[in-house]
């Protein structure tokens, strides 16, 4: 009975040229290929092929429908606000740390949220920036009454906080809205940038002082159906286990973080126009979107939990 | 047994269940839940809960609104009397040629068409204003029948264009896009009947003779009356391309203007208003229950990975990828045979396209090829509209024109057909066409 | 010589519903060939009804009013959007300002207003189906296929019914709401239930209608 193969039906959102799906999925599903001597098999499904929406792929994964999914939590506003802490502005200061920040956090505190699904992976998207099309953005006076597309619940909150106007949209319009006119600019990671081919029509990309926290990060979660885990034998369970964790969140953030590389360069070989924000500018931007964090804290107390209290985990963890 | 196997099964059941009159849909949802149900080795839970999602997500997508506001739009329009504006407009000005009251037809089916994204609507909307004035001016039967059947399909062909919006949601590709690559060729489609037209006048001068002529205060009173509609055509189309509004934007201000035009110098009223809603939402329904059906069997086919064997099947064939293209095309020309335009686009993009975008064509970058496709496929479904034995818009018009016998009319459409296929052997070989405007104006 | 597809294009069938179409009406005083205009039943687009489809008896009627009101319902949940689409654009064009929200209003509201529509649609036979092999049968034989094509199809409309309530049911539990009001997630899914359990029952209602014609019954 021991040799039979398990094939384990991987869901996502992002087409099969995505680096999530080459750097991130591929890469994990061949070496567990490899661990289990082939007897755990992937087959990946990319683009929702087997159906539902991407804000869906959460429950898909508790009920059942598929095996292993890559979701984002946060398409589904309101529903992990424990975990959401992450998405903060100016929390983190790179994929790799934040996520292995994100996993010791969230499998301690944001357990209820992610009840249903055995998480294997936590990690966020680093290298968020601004890239607009008109105007470059140095300071808070050139956001008044921009159009920005936001990409989480909470920047949305601090494209507000920060005087633009947030247009929440999905990935796949921003190019066309962007070249149309319907928004002046998007806060999207560069990690998208080459693949929507966003570069080709902004202008102006303004990132904040590297030595700063992130602007902002959006999370997401590889998570397993917990049945299907279980269905498996212990030294199937075993390759699983060698596969999850701090260490391989923490080796997810890094691909990101060198997917942020290979997206400026997209901008670089545009010969688009390239600012840095400096630090005491960030200081004005940080200070105007205080309110967000304060707004979380309430929203989470509200559901009863320590706000308070879990922000300042979230910054402890994040500061080692 | 293999995915190809297993979907290759699927269809055969598909079909069997189409023939046996279940609704499309239905059988579409049927098939897929077989065929989901067996890859799932039985197990029904995940089949219960992938069903949770299907009708919400489905309904709840920002693109396929456009679908309802578009078919408001063109029955305001119907309802508002914009059809006879416009046929009055194109008549004045080139009635009194030999075979303008055809042409000036074929004219009022683009000008309509520009408004209205359904073939269908546009042959009976069109064919109730033009066939007493062809028969008035003694214009033969098969040619009356035959323009206005084939002037149909331009209401999808030219934008804004129903298949075209399910093409774009099916493939992720952007609805404007494919609207603006519709254009040239949906003028060359209109440019190419009237040109059939005037080659049947001249070989046979009793089939067409010219009408009167207008004077000139006429034509310009004429004029006039359409301003508006080509006003709200514009809007739609500069507020697509020129930034203001998405295609969904786009589509509630035309179907704003042309409710208000026909309520304003139409006369619609309540009941008008009310009918409107009724067959905008018929249609809807109709349109959206295919959509769910084909949901549920493209996740079938998915779990089987036929799609995807065939595609790698297909690459690796080492088949000239024009000879695949050309194949694809004429299994579409023969399904138009039992099938329609949007049930063939659901049933089979998820399996041509990704063998289509495997394949190397003149170079073209991704985008463009899945755009070219787009237009290529609109074409070929159009055909099944006009292409005896089950043609649509044949029996539309043919019904419309009481005394008209059917053989006439499928003769009357066969040279509209040649030109049909002169067009698309004209696209498939100069991709430039098509992409020109998209090129020319990005987005 | 039936036609034999129906097409789903048929913006038409709309248009074609009452006898008096399209542009005829347009108050130009010149309907004098209007007798050549398409003069279709309803139901129309040729295959479709059969008399035993419409709407009969004192249950077909209620169902009929039901249905179609839903429709309007719908309808009108539609121009309500079309409006706010409007006020959208203006605000946004002339002083940056967009409804907040519009995109995931519109999202929800076009959800609701589709699912309305599908019970009108099966009461006046709209949805399309292949007629092209079976015009060759006796009406009783045509009648007991679509009877049994109608039963399938409440079938279909009562599991989507039931499992989008359940859905509705797990999002309000999960609590997750919409990006930019923040307004429930739920609410929009469990308002579309009601809408499909009224498809079911008029898909019921006619399988009813056609296996009485099955059973020799004509009306
Ligand atoms: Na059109
Ligand atoms: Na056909």
């Amino acid at each position: 009975q021991s040799d039979k193969v398990v094939t384990l039906r991987v869901h996502h959102f992002l087409p099969p040229s995505s680096n999530t799906q080459l750097k991130f999925l591929e890469p994990w599903c061949a070496k567990i290929g490899a661990e289990s001597g082939g007897r755990l098999k992937c087959q990946i499904y990319p683009a929702m092929q087997m159906g539902g929406t991407p804000a869906q792929l959460f429950d898909q994964a508790k009920d059942g429908v598929a095996d292993i999914v890559w979701a984002v939590p946060g398409y589904q506003a309101g529903r992990f606000l424990v975990s959401e802490v992450f998405e903060l502005p100016f929390m983190g200061s790179s994929g790799e740390k934040s996520s292995r920040a994100l996993w010791t956090y969230a499998t301690k505190n944001a357990t209820a949220e992610f009840k249903g699904v055995r998480p294997l992976v936590f990690h966020v998207i680093s290298g968020m920036a601004l890239h607009t099309t008109k105007k470059q953005v140095r300071t808070m006076d050139d956001l008044a009454g921009l159009k920005l597309r936001a990409p989480t619940r909470l920047a949305t909150k601090m494209i507000a906080a920060l005087g633009a106007t947030p247009v929440p949209m999905p990935v796949p319009m921003v190019t066309e809205s962007l070249a149309k006119g319907v928004i002046d600019g998007a806060m999207i990671p560069w990690e998208v940038v080459p693949a929507m081919k966003v570069q080709e029509v902004v202008k102006y990309h303004s990132e904040t002082d590297p030595a700063l926290p992130l602007m902002s990060t959006t999370t997401f979660i590889l998570a397993m159906n917990p049945a299907k885990y279980d269905s498996l034998p212990p030294e199937l369970k075993q390759v699983i286990d060698a596969n999850s964790g701090p260490e391989v969140s923490a080796w997810a953030g890094r691909v990101w973080d060198e997917a942020t590389l290979t997206g400026r360069q997209a901008g670089l070989d545009r010969k688009n126009t390239f600012y840095t924000v400096p630090s005491d500018e960030v200081g004005k931007w940080q200070k105007a979107s205080e309110a967000v964090a304060a707004d979380w804290v309430k929203e989470v107390s509200a559901k009863g939990y320590d706000g308070q209290k879990l922000l300042a985990e979230a910054r402890t963890l994040l500061a080692n | 047994m293999s995915g190809i196997a297993i979907g290759a099964t699927m269809f055969a059941i598909l079909l069997v269940m189409l023939v046996l009159r279940v609704h499309i849909g239905i059988t579409m949802f049927i098939v897929g839940a077989g065929g989901y149900l067996t890859m799932m080795g039985g197990e029904i839970a995940p089949f219960l809960n992938t069903l949770k999602n299907l009708a919400y997500a489905r309904l709840s997508n920002y693109d396929l609104a456009v679908i309802p506001m578009f078919l408001l739009m063109g029955q305001f329009a119907t309802h508002g009397g914009l059809s006879r504006a416009l046929f009055r407009c194109v008549s004045s000005l080139v009635g009194h040629w030999r075979g303008g009251v055809a042409i000036a037809s074929t004219g009022a089916c683009a000008g309509f068409g520009a408004i209205c994204g359904s073939s269908l609507a546009t042959a009976a909307t069109m064919g109730q204003v033009a066939l007493p004035e062809l028969k008035r001016c003694n214009y033969s039967g098969a040619l009356s029948t035959g323009a206005l059947a084939a002037g149909g399909t331009l209401g999808i062909l030219i934008p804004p264009s129903v298949p075209l919006v399910i093409y774009a949601v099916l493939t992720q590709e952007s609805i404007g896009k494919l609207f603006m690559a519709a254009v040239l060729p949906g003028l060359i489609a209109m440019i190419g009947y009237m040109l059939v037209i005037r080659i049947i006048v001249t070989l046979k001068p009793e089939a067409g003779p010219a009408g009167p002529r207008v004077p000139l205060a006429e034509k310009l009173r004429s004029i006039a009356q359409v301003t508006p509609v080509a006003l709200i055509f514009l809007v739609v189309i500069v507020g697509i391309y020129g930034g203001w509004a998405n295609p969904t934007e786009a589509a509630s201000i035309g179907a704003a203007a042309c409710g208000i035009l026909a309520v304003v110098s139409g006369g619609m009223r309540a009941e008008g208003i009310r009918e409107s809603v009724l067959g905008a939402a018929e249609a809807t329904a109709m349109i959206f229950l295919v959509l769910l059906g084909a949901d549920m069997l493209n996740t079938g086919l998915a779990l089987t990975q036929m799609p995807a064997e065939l595609a790698h099947w297909v690459r690796d064939s080492g088949l000239s990828p024009l000879l695949v293209l050309t194949a694809i095309l004429l299994i579409y020309v023969f399904l138009g045979c039992v099938m329609d335009a949007l049930a063939m686009i659901l049933l089979t993009i998820p399996i041509f396209y990704p063998m289509v975008m495997g394949l190397e064509f003149w170079g073209l970058t991704p985008d463009e090829k899945s755009i070219w496709f787009g237009i290529l496929v609109l074409m070929v479904v159009e055909i099944g509209l006009v292409h005896p034995p089950v043609g649509m818009n044949i029996y539309i018009i043919n019904k419309a024109a009481k005394d008209v016998p059917l053989t006439d009319t499928f003769r009357g459409v066969m040279p509209f057909l040649a030109s049909d296929l002169a067009r698309i052997t004209l696209l498939l070989f100069f991709p430039a066409i098509t992409l020109y405007l998209v090129r020319t104006f990005g987005g | 010589m039936h036609t034999s597809v129906v097409s789903l294009d048929a913006a038409a069938a709309a248009g074609l519903r009452p006898t008096k179409v399209c542009g005829a009406q347009g108050g130009e005083g010149e309907g004098a060939n209007e007798d050549a205009g398409v003069q279709l039943e309803p139901g129309s687009i040729e295959h479709v009804a059969q008399p035993e489809a419409l709407p009969h008896g004192p249950w077909g009627r209620r169902l009929y009013a039901a249905s179609r009101v839903s429709a309007l319902m719908g309808g009108t949940l539609f121009m309500l959007m079309i409006g706010m689409s409007l006020v959208s654009i203006v605000g946004r064009k002339l002083f940056s300002l967009p409804v907040p929200g519009d995109f995931e209003v519109l999202q929800m509201g076009a959800a609701v207003a589709s699912a309305t529509f599908f019970s009108y649609c099966q009461m006046v036979d709209g949805h399309v189906r292949v007629d092209f092999f079976t015009h060759w049968l006796p009406r009783r034989g045509r009648a007991f296929l679509d009877g049994v094509a109608a039963l399938l199809m409440g079938g279909v409309a009562l599991l989507v019914a039931w499992r989008t309530g359940v859905a509705a049911v797990s999002s309000y539990e999960s609590g997750e709401a919409s990006l930019m009001l923040g307004w429930p997630g739920w609410v929009p899914i469990a308002l579309i239930v009601p809408a499909f359990v009224l498809f079911a029952t008029t898909s019921l209602y006619i399988a009813g209608r056609r296996f009485h014609v099955v059973a020799g019954g004509a009306q």
